[in-house]
């Protein structure tokens, strides 16, 4: 009953109950550095970060650099201080390249942003040395029919005419006359005219879509026109020129059968109305088709009064 | 026969507030050093109000420039506004008063002068820039 060894036990066990867990001292100074270190990180990185006051253009937010690079795009614009534009760009850093600049374009046309900044950035990006389809539609490098456009008079113009059968442009156009006339002060007038309406039909299988051409006075291909559509219920845009492999004025747009579709250049043009699917002819497939319109930009030179 | 307790309860406490106290010193300073000097939290999702001085003048610069294109006063004075100035329009007269006087970028004092006018604001220096009478605009 009294057993010396159950006694001692029992004594033992009370007198370490007394002390209480007892730890090593390097456990208790590692939950002291865990502890310290987890607060001292939460002031350092949450609490009380360093913050930045003297920051370069490189430190901003996406949104704030692309709005940087868009503004830089409209100040070289505006000013042609190309030196001053690259000083911006380097401020920027890696987000100042010709390719960011691109990607910017591209998701800015994607936003359907207006067609004045597309213009600035593809300036901009051209500037920087960029070579992209979507730079050359919106800021097409100088050809040789653009400045002829400044010693040439205008086309004669040309009646719209409406048309169904393959013919993609009048042939009956007038070519411009060679004849050059001094133009003291060029004014331009953007509007574009419908030349030809022409239905669309693959004899492979239905192409329900809205193709528009766009050339120019001189009927050469015209990229970087803004088309809008519209149908009831919604609208859209695209630019024409962004697929250069089908021709640098042609854009188009899918649409959907038993929709009507009403369609006018964003620059100004009459408005196309109910464009809507219809079938071809059995010679051309008997597939449903669409529409293609050709406008021609009437931009032209008028003579100062 | 009573039990002599070689650690009493209040030097076992002591001990171990001392050590946890001496392992959070260390941590404190530690982490510290790593939150604000290693390894700080760069923050690269700023707006324009971080922006060195210079920087700040420069997208002044632009902001008016960006206007004479768009002419888009809203977007002008949303932009002024993200740069966190106390005082927006004065910091543009101040931009426009020096960027004319240190006769910089004329096209660029043209593009500051315009949109600090369009804001109601003047300097005098700004007057060669306004059109004269008897001018036609664009004349």
């Amino acid at each position: 009953m009294n057993d010396p060894s159950l006694v001692s036990r029992a004594r033992r066990q009370r007198w370490l109950r007394s002390r209480g867990p007892r730890m090593s001292a390097g456990s208790l100074l590692m939950i002291g550095l865990i502890l310290g270190l987890a607060g001292a990180l939460y002031y350092a990185w949450i609490a009380e970060p360093v913050t930045f006051t003297e920051a370069s253009p490189a430190r901003l937010r996406d949104t704030f650099k692309q709005e940087y690079i868009l503004m830089l795009g409209q100040s070289f614009e505006s000013d042609g201080d190309w030196e001053l534009a690259q000083e911006r760009l380097d401020a920027l850093g890696e987000f100042g390249t010709g390719q960011a600049i691109v990607e910017q374009l591209e998701a800015s046309m994607r936003d359907g942003r207006p067609s004045s900044e597309l213009h600035s950035l593809a300036v901009l990006a051209r500037q920087a040395g960029v070579d992209s389809p979507v730079v050359d539609v919106f800021a097409p490098p100088p050809t040789p029919a653009l400045s002829a456009l400044a010693t040439s008079p205008p086309t004669p113009p040309v009646e719209p005419t409406i048309v169904f059968e393959g013919t993609l442009l009048p042939t009956g156009t007038p070519a411009p006359s060679a004849t050059p006339s001094p133009v003291p002060s060029p004014t331009l007038v953007p509007a574009f005219r419908l030349l030809s309406q022409v239905q669309v039909c693959d004899p492979k299988g239905p192409a329900e879509r809205i193709e528009v051409i766009t050339v120019d006075s001189f009927l050469e291909p015209l990229p970087g026109a803004e088309v809008l559509v519209s149908w009831e219920g919604g609208r859209d845009h695209f630019f024409t020129g962004y697929k250069p492999e089908l021709g640098q004025g042609y854009g188009d747009v899918n649409i959907n059968p038993d929709t009507s579709y009403q369609l006018m250049m964003a620059e100004g043009s009459q408005i196309v109305s109910d464009l809507r699917v219809e079938l071809c002819d059995s010679t051309a497939g008997g597939f449903p088709g669409g529409w293609r319109l050709t406008f021609q930009n009437t931009d032209v030179i008028q003579d100062s009064p | 026969m009573t039990e002599r307790n070689p650690f009493p309860w209040w030097r076992s406490l002591l001990r171990t507030i001392a050590w946890i106290g001496l392992g959070a010193l260390v941590g404190i300073g530690l982490g510290l050093l790593v939150g604000w000097v290693v390894w700080p939290l760069e923050y690269s999702e700023a707006d324009p109000s971080i922006l060195e001085i210079g920087y700040q003048r420069d997208y002044t610069l632009m902001i008016a420039s960006a206007y004479s294109l768009d002419r888009d006063l809203e977007l002008a004075r949303a932009r002024l506004r993200s740069l966190d100035l106390d005082e927006p329009n004065k910091w543009l007269l101040t931009v426009t008063v020096d960027h004319i006087l240190e006769g910089e970028n004329e096209i660029v004092s043209q593009h500051l002068v315009d949109l600090a006018s369009v804001l109601g604001l003047y300097s005098p220096v700004m007057d060669p820039y306004y059109p004269q009478p008897g001018t036609e605009v664009g004349g």
